[in-house]
């Protein structure tokens, strides 16, 4: 048998799969019944990674040989009709099942059909796969096509029945939409898993199964991957396709593809196949242009639409619309507008709008219509199309006016995440407050400044302690940018540094009880002045009024808090007003750092020397100052010390690098220090990065200190040199 | 020199190139005839694995010519590593 770690349903490799183990490991968990339902329902925008997630949940499953035994299902729009997909289904589950129970992988990749299937099985299976296969075909003679397909469906139920733990993975759920016949596969599918009490998933797009559907299941939302994750991955493709980039392209790439790792993946395919690197702005942009102009991401969008609609002069009318709604200032149009657009039968029409809205090319709520601004890469693609096939502007122009566009958005693009990134997340932190008690200097700027601006942070959390004037925050029950309450207000302020949010002042539910708290923040190098607080006490007492507020509470939020004029009238229009480092405060006394997401960074550290000349004791001192700045012990840190200099021995000694450098990152957390030593040059062979005993004579102790010294060390290959990472922790040192 | 016994004063940094300073002195205090060789660390604030080694060289060299080696002076943190590297099973420690 051979259980090597190979791939198989999987796409990516472990080390390549990234950002998604938490979500893997609740799907493990659920496999092994640890779910509060049977089923579980994974709901994802198109290309986030669903597949990956569920097919790397198959090969951990298949590698582990336990009891449950892992069958992975997709949909394909090629299936055409739900009596097909059940056929697929059974073959698959069969081929699968008997791939496991041989412990052999190389069956999946074989095209047997059923009844040597059968043969292959393992005795102690042959019997209720052989009486499976027997009833599926009776009735398929029959000619009955929904019990056909029942059966089908439910044949890994019928295997639990026979002692075959099946854990069922069912993907791509909204590929049914396309198909044709009265057969409804996913009610179907749901009448069958609704008496199943053994775990099972249901993947697919998350406006296709969100709805009545879910009703008896748990349901996993998959989010786009996280910026760091993101970068992750850029890297790990760059390195995959040997395709050149650096930190700010990686950066752009994951703002401007917003966590579509498929378009991700087609931009370095693409690259790739033209031998360029992306490792400027105007370069990524470039090969951008191409995959809107006919690359891959084209066909991508292309076949969504011919799927939707082949005809061609329908495809126009759409497009013509979703350019418009591009356009206009009022993004949300009615579905009677684009009905008395698109000349098609009623049926037709909803069912166009349907597979528009499954597929994300615009948003359909309440009977209206939106489009998808926030997806850069689908407007991009609708403007092409539009002013090439509709108003058939010639193609050289528009190419090169859109590059030229797309060059001049990347900066502005990076500007905007920059913004986003520094808001101290005001949206955020309103949603945890639950009617908890404050000292009042914590939100209150002018007690703050008197009592306790300059303290020592242990000092003003003791003061807080002791504080006798409190204020009660309100019950927040709903929470959005302000932007989404008055659009209007995009003018004055970005949309992440403004929100309101609505409640109850003491949970009783009443009118009177009900209050809004309205808070933005604010830009002063020094102490807000009193014609800067009043200018946002107006605008933000607007939204107020726009949005008929009655109760409502003003908050600002400046850097460094507001001068005594500015107070006071904040005091007169009963606001708050804090600074940023009560901000900071009051998210450590509510808890709330998991709430505000990553904005609160660890910190990190970067320095590159030249090899040689004695530079690892230069290396030892910046360690020992950042070490001392996080309260590491001497002792500790004079391990950190010597550690650190035989990785930087190690780094000079063997790798005969050409460029002579020693790339050194620490980074600090909150129980630790990460020290990641690296350089190019010769590779650390696989024999030396096990335990060395000190058997080179009188050489070798290296690595023995290093591992001695250090909490944890690790040592790794990169492509064109070695990486050790050495961690310490503070409640060792 | 005082009769017997030499001592010889180790760097702030214990390497390759203070290690080796350290050896050529040792050797020639024992050719001369020293039977107690006294290392001091004082001023030794870190130490790397190279001058470990010859360190160990040293050890070797005074045990073959029948001597003795101090280590004297050390600080905290020298001690724990020597003593993590058995050094100090083959000196003696003032």
């Amino acid at each position: 048998m051979n259980l090597q770690r190979e791939k198989i349903l999987a796409n990516l490799s472990n080390d390549g799969f990234v950002g998604r183990s938490r979500e893997l490991e609740t799907l493990l968990r659920h496999a092994k019944g640890d779910g509060n339902l049977p089923g579980l329902l994974l709901l994802s925008a198109p290309c986030t990674g669903v597949s990956e997630l569920l097919r790397q949940t198959y090969d951990r499953l298949f590698y582990e040989q336990g009891e449950i035994i892992p069958f992975y299902f997709a949909l394909r729009k090629s299936d055409q009709s739900a009596k097909k997909a059940a056929t697929r289904f059974l073959q698959s589950f069969l081929q699968q099942t008997v791939a496991f129970r041989r412990q052999d992988s190389k069956i999946l990749d074989a095209s047997c059909d059923v009844c040597e299937l059968a043969e292959l099985a393992l005795p102690s299976d042959g019997y209720w796969i052989d009486r499976l296969i027997e009833t599926c075909q009776t009735e398929s003679k029959l000619n009955d096509e929904l019990a056909f397909i029942k059966n089908c469906l439910s044949a890994p139920l019928r295997a639990l029945t026979k002692g075959a733990r099946i854990f069922v993975m069912i993907d791509d759920l909204h590929e049914a939409e396309y198909f044709a016949g009265a057969i409804d596969f996913v009610e179907a599918l749901n009448e069958i898993f609704s008496r199943a009490d053994v775990p099972f998933v249901f993947g697919g797009r998350r406006r296709s199964l969100a709805g009545s559907r879910t009703v008896d299941f748990e349901t996993l939302a998959i989010k786009p991957l996280l910026f760091a994750d993101t970068g992750l991955l850029i890297e790990n493709l760059a390195a995959k396709y040997n395709v050149g980039i650096n930190e700010q392209t990686r950066d752009l790439l994951t703002v401007q593809f917003n966590g579509n790792l498929l378009f991700i993946r087609f931009l370095f395919q693409s690259a790739d196949e033209k031998n360029l690197s992306l490792d400027s702005f105007q370069k990524v942009e470039r090969i951008y242009a191409d995959e809107i102009f006919g690359g891959k991401i084209a066909k991508f969008y292309d076949a969504v639409f011919e799927e939707i609609t082949p005809k061609t002069e329908t495809q126009k009318h759409i497009l013509s619309l979703l350019f418009d709604a591009l356009s206009i200032e009022h993004e949300k149009t009615h579905v009677e507008t684009w009905q008395s657009r698109i000349p098609l039968s009623d049926a037709e029409f909803l069912r166009v709008m349907r597979l528009l809205n499954t597929n994300e090319i615009l948003r359909l709520t309440s009977n209206l219509v939106e489009m998808m601004r926030e997806n850069i890469i689908l407007s991009d693609y609708i403007a092409a199309r539009f002013r090439l096939e509709i108003i058939f502007q010639n193609r050289a122009l528009t190419v090169g006016e859109m590059l030229s566009e797309f060059l001049k958005r990347a900066p502005r693009l990076m500007a905007d995440f920059y913004r986003r990134n520094s808001a101290i997340g005001l949206r955020e932190l309103l949603g945890v407050f639950d009617c908890q008690e404050i000292p009042r200097s914590l939100i209150d700027y002018s007690l703050f400044k008197n009592e306790l601006k300059g303290a020592p942070n242990d000092e003003i959390l003791r003061s807080f302690k002791n504080e006798t004037e409190k204020i009660t925050l309100p019950q927040i029950i709903y929470t959005a940018h302000t932007v989404s309450f008055y659009a209007q207000f995009a003018q004055v302020a970005e949309k992440e540094r403004s929100a309101v949010a609505l409640g109850f002042i003491e949970s009783k539910y009443t009118d009177d009880d009900e209050t809004v708290w309205i808070a933005a923040e604010i830009d002063s190098k020094l102490e807000a002045k009193k014609e800067l607080a009043e200018f946002w006490c107006d605008r933000l007492e607007m939204v107020a009024l726009m949005c008929n507020f009655l109760n409502y509470k003003i908050w600002l939020v400046a850097p460094e808090g507001f001068s005594p004029e500015a107070v006071a009238s904040l005091q007169s229009r009963s606001a708050f007003g804090s600074s940023k480092k009560q901000v900071e405060l009051l998210v450590d006394f509510l808890g709330a750092k998991d709430a505000l997401g990553d904005k609160i960074k660890a910190n990190e550290y970067e320095m590159v020397v030249p090899m040689g000349e004695d530079t690892e004791l230069i290396a030892a001192q910046t360690v020992e100052e950042i070490a001392k700045r996080h309260h590491f012990a001497p002792r500790a840190i004079n391990q950190i010390k010597t550690a650190l200099v035989e990785a930087c021995i190690n780094a000079s000694e063997h790798s005969l690098s050409h460029d002579r450098k020693i790339y050194q990152k620490f980074t600090v957390e909150d129980d630790k220090i990460v020290i990641t030593i690296s350089n190019r040059g010769l590779r650390v062979a696989d024999k030396k990065a096990q335990e060395v005993s000190p058997d080179e004579g009188r050489r070798g102790w290296g690595l023995k200190l290093m591992k001695t010294l250090m909490d944890e060390v690790k040592f790794e290959q990169t492509d064109d040199g070695t990486r050790i990472s050495m961690t310490k922790y503070l409640k060792n040192g | 020199m005082a009769g017997e016994t030499a001592t010889v004063f180790a760097d702030d940094y214990l390497n390759k190139l203070s290690g080796e300073k350290i050896e050529r002195e040792c050797r020639r205090r024992l050719e001369s005839g020293v039977k107690t060789l006294i290392v001091n660390f004082a001023e030794t604030q870190i130490i790397n694995s190279i001058g470990v080694s010859i360190l160990l060289g040293v050890i070797d060299a005074a045990q073959d010519a029948g001597a003795k080696v101090v280590f004297s002076e050390m600080k905290a943190e020298t001690i724990e590593l020597f003593e993590m590297l058995g050094l100090t099973n083959h000196v003696t420690v003032n």
